[in-house]
């Protein structure tokens, strides 16, 4: 080497033959101190608890088909305090049928700050042949424990991405985000402006009426009714040109739907018509069901070593097969999105709805989200527990 | 005990079985996942236990509408090829990963904005395009900077020697091979430049990676400064096509291949030691592992503080260093998909480091307030055009808090309205720097705070660079001890909070370190 750093003179080396004794030194003179708390790790699990546990505090008919549940914390279980939430998120619902924890996700329809008084109401609408709906509306009492995870989703307002204007379109309990976000209008937490198109079959369908018929400012709501007549509600399947009709004129708006996944594929047709760029469409689906087959399959299920034996039925997902056999996984949106009930699938094969989300590296690894696929075969799976 | 086994022990009247591994790994971040792959590779039995979903620790990424966003990787240093590489390259052929990876060239090395007197500077790899380059913009500082890169070159050579050696190297093999690094191990960078008479603004664009490294320049020993930007330039920075997701589940699924275990939503809580060190584990799940060895990617904060329950089995010397030392940067990243193309946003390059000023200590003392917008800003797309769908771009932007300060101001009920709050800040420095207009183009916006980190990594504090190194705590002065530092036995640390401090070939190097000095510890069992 050419270079030599010759600025330096020869104790240099002396000072880096020294440089391990003095650091031993350095360390050993220091005093040895409590070690301190971490305000960032405690507001970190207060902000994202592993787990929730609830109790049903109240629980409440918003008409013949549905009911809406008031969730506290479950002191005795250790959850002292309920997770704050942006207006719009869901929480997925472990609830014990009968011996069997099956996982939902709900809307909170309650406010941000009725979180912080220790509050989430979620809203449960009977679903045909639904086994959480039926147990909740049918057989849930006052009293009854539950958990939940931490709140999450997209369907909510962020000041830097979304117009100030937004035109919610809502179908059946599709309402629920929405009620949280009129809510959390009014408290002042968030502030936009808020119009909500609420399609409901007929009249008596319509829920939170009392609450929704009682806001002013900045949030709108406009029932638009497919049967019957109501005095200043539409008429008709909410599209393109009703959104128009609500919608400010001469700026920019947001569009948010949120519904049953039939209102949403038409929300999606109609939406296009209106010309917005894709970051004014935001949509939160219900989960998709597949058709599915009548057989009933093996199902091998790993999970920290041991081995489940189990059936899963092709009409089912692999994550309803796997909570029927008492094997509790992580399960967040029920979509296929979010990805926190990430498995493996050993061997065999599934079928996915549209909305998995699987990046190439597991896929090509063989992840896969038990909440959207279903098996098409004899499976085996590795799964983790929660 | 080289298998896996099963003990029997009564509790509370049952037979309750208890697992046996050889090893116990803490955590899948880099760290540990390195850690566990050379056991297992090894043909030692190995579990790691993950409490996330996912490995990686920061190697991760998520999806957000369309856009799957890299949740930490900028670059990746060390890398390289076959003509021009580092110690990554040959750590990751050695474990036989190498070819399963697709690596591709970050176009070039940086952009560097000064926010005060609106300099930018944009910098090439290659060591003579780098220095070709400087001198342009500083006329006269071709000479010092090529001696920067020769002492660069010097660095790495006596560094593989002093690791050959294991912390034994013979000195006069020092003073007649290496002279210049002896000469200047001792000095921080800007000690070392001043000496090598580079001229102050070439001193200043040179420093441009600081914030790597999260140290300012008149602490940052030089030689973990030199090797650092010498590695970058002369062999490129890389990263995968896949993301960093691509490294961490191949890891995976390697680890499992060579007979290890990998639970995922189960972690450790408590180390269970006794008089003669590591004697098991208990995960969160409440299952109990046997076994005499543990390597934490875990920080020795969490783990000394959480994990042990009986203080009084810590060695003075580790509960000593623990005060001795402090934390570096809590991060902070904003991740934008933009509904705009690249080239309609006008972004050219891949890297913008924008600092309110490019003197290091200027920015550094700025980056403690919750005022920071000062921040390494990432184009996806100018290295992976394909990385977002057709006429989008992915950005995301880093920053560190060199303070406390976001314990301060994040209660219970304001955190969202902070974190808007604080985008919006940086969003807009961005836009100052590079004359693009973004804040009308994002279609999704995501916003790790220190709390996100501590909540996917249980990092102190949401530190994401480990201890802070200077002085006494440099790499230099930690690599020199490292063997002398009594530590509890049968445990050893890996990742960021190792004695390698932070980075990905950083953390994946201190893996694969603890990994040997665990096999050597074994052996000594047997002995």
């Amino acid at each position: 080497m050419k270079v030599k750093v010759s600025l330096f003179g020869l104790t240099d080396m002396l000072r880096f033959k020294n440089l391990a004794k003095n650091r031993l030194e350095a360390i050993e003179n220091t005093k040895a101190e409590k070690l301190p708390e971490y305000p960032i790790n405690d507001l970190a699990k207060y902000y994202h608890p592993y787990k929730q546990h609830l109790l049903i505090k109240d629980i409440r008919e918003e008409n013949e088909t549905s009911k809406t549940f008031v969730l506290v914390p479950d002191a005795a279980e250790g959850t002292s305090k309920l997770a704050p939430f942006k207006a719009g998120s869901y929480i997925s619902l472990y609830v014990d049928v009968h011996g069997e924890f099956i996982s939902r996700a709900y809307a909170v329809s309650s406010s941000p700050e009725d979180a912080e008084k220790g509050i989430y109401e979620i809203t449960v609408k009977r679903k045909e042949g639904g086994i959480v709906s039926g147990y909740l509306l049918d057989e849930a009492k006052i009293g009854d424990k539950l958990f939940s995870t931490e709140p999450g989703g997209f369907l909510t307002y962020d000041g830097l991405r979304d117009a100030k204007d937004v035109v919610a379109v809502a179908g059946g309990t599709g309402i629920t985000p929405f009620v949280s976000m009129a809510k959390a209008i009014s408290e002042g937490s968030e502030d936009f402006n808020l119009t909500i198109l609420y399609g409901v079959k007929k009249e008596s369908d319509i829920i939170y009426r009392a609450f929704l018929d009682g806001l002013k400012g900045k949030v709108k709501v406009v029932y638009v009714l497919e049967e019957g007549e109501l005095p200043g509600a539409e008429k008709g399947l909410i599209d393109a040109d009703l959104i128009r009709k609500y919608a400010p004129k001469g700026k920019a708006y947001s569009v948010f739907a949120s519904g049953p996944n039939g209102l949403l594929d038409h929300m999606e047709k109609e939406v296009a018509k209106l010309g917005l760029p894709k970051k004014y469409f935001r949509l939160e689906h219900s989960p998709f069901t597949l058709e599915g087959d009548k057989n009933v399959y093996k199902m091998k299920v790993h999970v920290e070593g041991e081995v489940v034996e189990a059936t899963a039925r092709g009409d089912e997902t692999v994550l309803a097969a796997l909570e029927r056999t008492h094997v509790v996984i992580r399960a967040k949106c029920h979509l296929g999105g979010c990805g926190y009930c990430r498995s493996r699938l050993l061997s065999g094969e599934i079928k996915t709805t549209k909305l998995s989300k699987v990046t190439d590296v597991d896929k090509d690894l063989h992840y896969f989200h038990p909440c959207c696929s279903y098996p098409v075969s004899d499976i085996e799976v590795e799964v983790y527990p929660y | 005990m080289d298998s896996i086994g099963y003990t029997f022990t009564e509790k509370e009247g049952t037979y309750m079985e208890k697992k046996r591994y050889d090893a116990v790994v803490i955590g899948a971040g880099n760290g540990g996942l390195i850690a566990a792959l050379r056991l297992a590779k090894s043909g030692k039995k190995v579990l790691l236990a993950e409490r996330h979903i996912l490995p990686g620790g920061f190697a991760t990424g998520f999806s957000r509408g369309r856009f799957y966003f890299e949740a930490s990787l900028h670059e990746l240093c060390d890398l390289g090829h076959e003509e021009a590489h580092g110690n990554l390259y040959e750590l990751f052929n050695e474990l036989g990963i190498f070819d399963k990876l697709e690596f591709v060239d970050v176009p070039e090395a940086y952009c560097a904005v000064d926010l005060e007197t609106g300099e930018r500077y944009e910098m090439p790899f290659g060591i003579k395009a780098y220095i070709d380059k400087m001198e342009e913009y500083v006329p006269g500082s071709r000479k010092s900077v090529t001696t920067f890169f020769e002492l660069g070159e010097e660095i790495q050579r006596a560094l593989r020697y002093l690791n050959e050696t294991h912390g034994h190297p013979d000195t006069k093999v020092l003073m007649k091979e290496y002279p210049n690094f002896m000469r200047v191990a001792v000095y921080s960078v800007d000690k070392v430049l001043d000496a090598i008479k580079m001229p102050k603004k070439a001193q200043r664009i040179l420093d441009t990676y600081w914030s790597y490294l999260g140290t300012p320049t008149d602490e940052l020993g030089f030689v973990h400064y030199c090797i650092m930007v010498y590695l970058y330039i002369h062999c490129k920075a890389q990263i995968p096509t896949k993301r960093s997701h691509q490294i961490s589940a191949l890891l995976v699924e390697e680890i499992e291949k060579a007979g290890g275990d990998v639970y995922f939503g189960d972690g450790v809580r408590e180390i269970k030691l006794g008089k003669d060190g590591v004697e098991g584990v208990v995960l969160d799940s409440g299952k109990e592992i046997e076994t005499r060895h543990v390597i934490s990617n875990a920080s020795p904060n969490a783990v000394y503080k959480d994990m042990v329950k009986d203080k009084s089995l810590i060695t003075e010397t580790q509960k000593k260093l623990v005060s001795f030392r402090r934390l570096s940067g809590r991060g902070l990243s904003i991740f934008l998909g933009l509904n705009k193309s690249k080239e309609e946003l006008g972004l050219k390059d891949y890297s913008y480091f924008i600092y309110d000023s490019l003197d290091s200590r200027k920015a550094y003392e700025a980056m403690k307030g919750i005022g920071n917008h000062n921040q390494v800003s990432v184009v996806l797309n100018n290295a992976l055009p394909d990385a977002s769908p057709k006429g989008t771009t992915i950005l995301y932007m880093t920053t560190l808090y060199f303070s406390d300060v976001f314990d301060k101001v994040v209660d219970e009920s304001n955190y969202f309205e902070i974190k808007e709050k604080v985008a919006k800040g940086f969003i807009e420095t961005f836009e100052k720097a590079t004359g693009a207009k973004i804040s009308d183009a994002i279609e999704e916006i995501e916003v790790a705070t220190p709390l996100t980190y501590a909540h996917y990594t249980s990092t102190p504090d949401g530190s994401i660079y480990g201890y802070y190194t200077a002085g006494l705590d440099n790499m230099m002065p930690r690599l020199t001890t490292m063997y002398q530092e009594e530590g509890v036995k049968g445990l050893r640390f890996a990742g960021g909070h190792a004695a390698r401090s932070s980075g990905y070939n950083s953390a994946y190097l201190s893996g694969d370190l603890a990994a040997k000095l665990t096999l050597g510890d074994m052996k000594e069992d047997k002995q």
